[in-house]
């Protein structure tokens, strides 16, 4: 089983990209109204930074563009998402629609110790080692 | 909380409906319960993460892409994330601090010993 090791790096690379684009799509829908559906432009100001934290946080995350200073933010913002908005509406995540806010914030949580992995801007910038599996 | 969703829909739990007829369901309930658990404190987890990881692409494909391309309003969204993560799992093992690491050994994981 420990073969599959060597492909850890290039799944976590496709979740990434998938995850920080699903995760852009949420502040596209606060922002811009795309993809259609959302509740409108939020009027409060945490509205305004949560979508721009998820717009811009997300693509970064997507490209591995700055990745883990992203997800810095990306997580902390969910963590507050999470607290503020779902944790009063009931303890189980399933019940009170939190689970996708823990979704992203432990996700992005790894992001952010793990790096942006193999195939990511960051690695084509700065280098090919700055992931936890190319290090280790 | 993978966990939860099989609670809900084979043991009715969390405001769930009465126990799913059709046997897809019931199927894809037990997976959810009982995958999640393992995974949750890693034993076995490589397989049972394959096995979660297909319920949900099967889940994502069959239930929610007919209702729309965007995963967040085809209702998928969740689905689309179980999906890779497990996926991911499947890939890096259990890591560390989980029981796989306890029985087997120390060093099964991506990141313990090193592509």
């Amino acid at each position: 089983m420990n073969a599959l090791n060597r492909f850890a790096d290039p799944i976590f690379c496709v979740a990434r990209l998938i995850i920080g684009l699903m995760y852009a799509c949420h502040g596209g829908q606060k922002l811009l109204g795309f993809p259609p559906g959302g509740h409108g432009i939020p009027q409060d100001a945490m509205g305004m930074i949560g979508g721009c934290v998820e717009l811009g946080g997300g693509i970064l995350i997507a490209l591995g563009l700055l990745a883990r200073i992203a997800a810095f933010f990306a997580a902390g913002e969910m963590a507050v998402a999470y607290f503020t908005v779902h944790a009063k509406m009931g303890f189980f995540p399933i019940l009170n629609h939190g689970e996708s806010a823990i979704l992203y914030c432990w996700f992005f949580l790894f992001v952010l110790f793990y790096g942006a992995g193999r195939w990511s801007l960051d690695a084509l910038l700065f280098g090919r080692s700055s992931s936890a599996t190319a290090t280790a | 909380m993978f966990a939860c969703w099989g609670a809900k829909l084979v043991l009715g739990m969390f405001g769930g409906t009465p126990p799913p007829l059709e046997p897809m369901l019931i199927v894809g309930g037990w997976i959810e319960l009982v995958g999640g658990l393992l995974i949750a404190v890693g034993l076995l987890t490589r397989l049972a993460a394959f096995i979660c990881s297909g319920t949900m692409a099967v889940a994502y494909f069959m239930v929610h892409a007919p209702h729309g391309f965007f995963p967040l309003l085809n209702q998928g969204e969740k689905a689309v994330f179980y999906c890779w993560l497990f996926l991911f799992v499947f890939f890096y093992g259990a890591g560390r601090w989980s029981i796989d690491a306890l029985i087997f050994n120390r060093g099964t994981s991506a990141t313990a010993t090193g592509t």
